[in-house]
């Protein structure tokens, strides 16, 4: 029993200690805040509030990340471990002023 | 008016290359254009509940109700083009009269496929087009624009998917069978590919999402090339490893499958 959770804790310390939640508001069809820094080689999972009436996109080619978030909803969407870096999104149904990187150190 | 043109394009290309195709592959098929617009309507139709239900779909299904959603829908499109392809493979083997006869006698279940794949392709862009659409109506855009972007986007979508199938039709009939075939495999793989990325999403085999190559600097994946490409053969700016092994993976096991049956013939 004792190596059993050895190897869960090992192999998926998620599990035990959970992810880091990194919330992004979406108000006025941007990002809030559009900057964030993450730690190295560690798993995340943002949290997207969309407090705009209309629904988004929230879109990243770097992070291989596409999912829809309703107006006045919230979407979670795991990341990483990442490579040292910078990740931009972007919320493709509004790209112009939905714009943002995650920077990782 | 341009920035809905532009994204009613790019999730229209998709359903249009889709239908092209598939029209291409069925063109023995009696009445097979209202099957496609059945299916097209059926499309219409799930779209609208889709947008309407995906507001709520996380309460129900949990943080990644969408990805779920998504998976099981590439997965029944996917299904639906290997049954395809083998269908043709049985009754393409007699050459151009066995075609014939084969195509007069397409069963009901034939038919319901048919549908089905149409349906399902315009449902994964379909609600996608009304969420956008209503928002950028909710930010007061007069009606007339937001039609014009819609009509633009949407007819020259439709251009390419026109393209591909008038393309495909110039073959001669002997050669259609087995040209769509290879278009059909493509397609699955291509479909493959987004399978890939959607079990990342949901956090599977994420130790498998390594960054393969990055060719963004010479084929973007955004524009008018790319973005077909990325349909019909599963073109990645910046393909993951599981994207590359699950590519590899459906080509192999859909022409293992093909000798095998062809040979138990």
């Amino acid at each position: 029993m004792k190596r059993f959770f050895l190897i869960i804790l090992l192999f998926f310390p998620s599990i035990v200690f959970g992810v880091d939640e990194v919330e992004i508001r979406i108000k006025d069809h941007k990002f809030i805040p559009e900057q964030l820094t993450l730690r190295l080689g560690e798993k995340y999972k943002l949290v997207i509030k969309n407090e705009d009436i209309s629904a988004e996109e929230f879109e990243s080619h770097d992070l291989r990340r596409e999912k829809l978030v309703a107006g006045g909803r919230v979407i979670k969407i795991p990341i990483g471990p990442l490579n040292p870096g910078k990740y931009e999104f972007f919320g493709e149904f509004h790209p112009k002023t939905a714009r943002g990187v995650i920077i990782i150190e | 008016m341009l920035a809905t043109t532009i994204i009613v394009f790019r999730e229209f290309i998709e359903v249009a290359l889709i239908i092209g195709i598939v029209m291409a592959s069925t063109s023995l098929v009696k009445n097979r254009s209202y099957l496609v617009l059945l299916g097209l309507l059926a499309g219409v139709v799930g779209s609208c509940v889709m947008a309407l239900f995906i507001v709520r779909l996380e309460e129900f299904m949990g943080d990644y109700g969408q990805e779920y959603l998504n998976i099981a829908v590439i997965l029944c499109s996917m299904g639906i083009i290997c049954w395809t392809i083998l269908w043709m493979d049985k009754n393409g083997g007699n050459g151009y009269k066995g075609l014939k006869n084969s195509a007069a006698t397409i069963t009901n279940e034939n038919k319901i496929l048919l549908i089905l794949l149409v349906a399902l392709s315009v449902v994964r862009e379909g609600s996608e087009i009304i969420l956008f659409l209503y928002g950028v109506y909710l930010a007061g855009t007069s009606v007339e624009s937001l039609f014009t972007g819609f009509g633009l986007g949407s007819v020259v979508g439709s251009f390419f998917g026109y393209a591909i199938y008038k393309g495909l039709l110039i073959l001669p009939l002997k050669q259609i069978f087995h040209v769509t075939s290879i278009v059909l495999i493509l397609l699955a793989a291509s479909m493959a590919v987004q399978l890939a990325n959607l079990l990342n999403q949901v956090d599977v085999l994420n130790d498998l999402a390594i960054t393969v190559w990055d060719s963004s600097p010479i084929l973007s994946e955004s524009g008018i090339i790319g973005s077909g490409l990325h349909v019909l053969i599963g073109y990645t700016e910046q393909p993951t490893l599981l994207q590359l092994i699950f590519y590899i993976a459906t080509l192999i096991t859909i022409s293992f499958v093909r000798k095998k049956s062809i040979l138990a013939r």
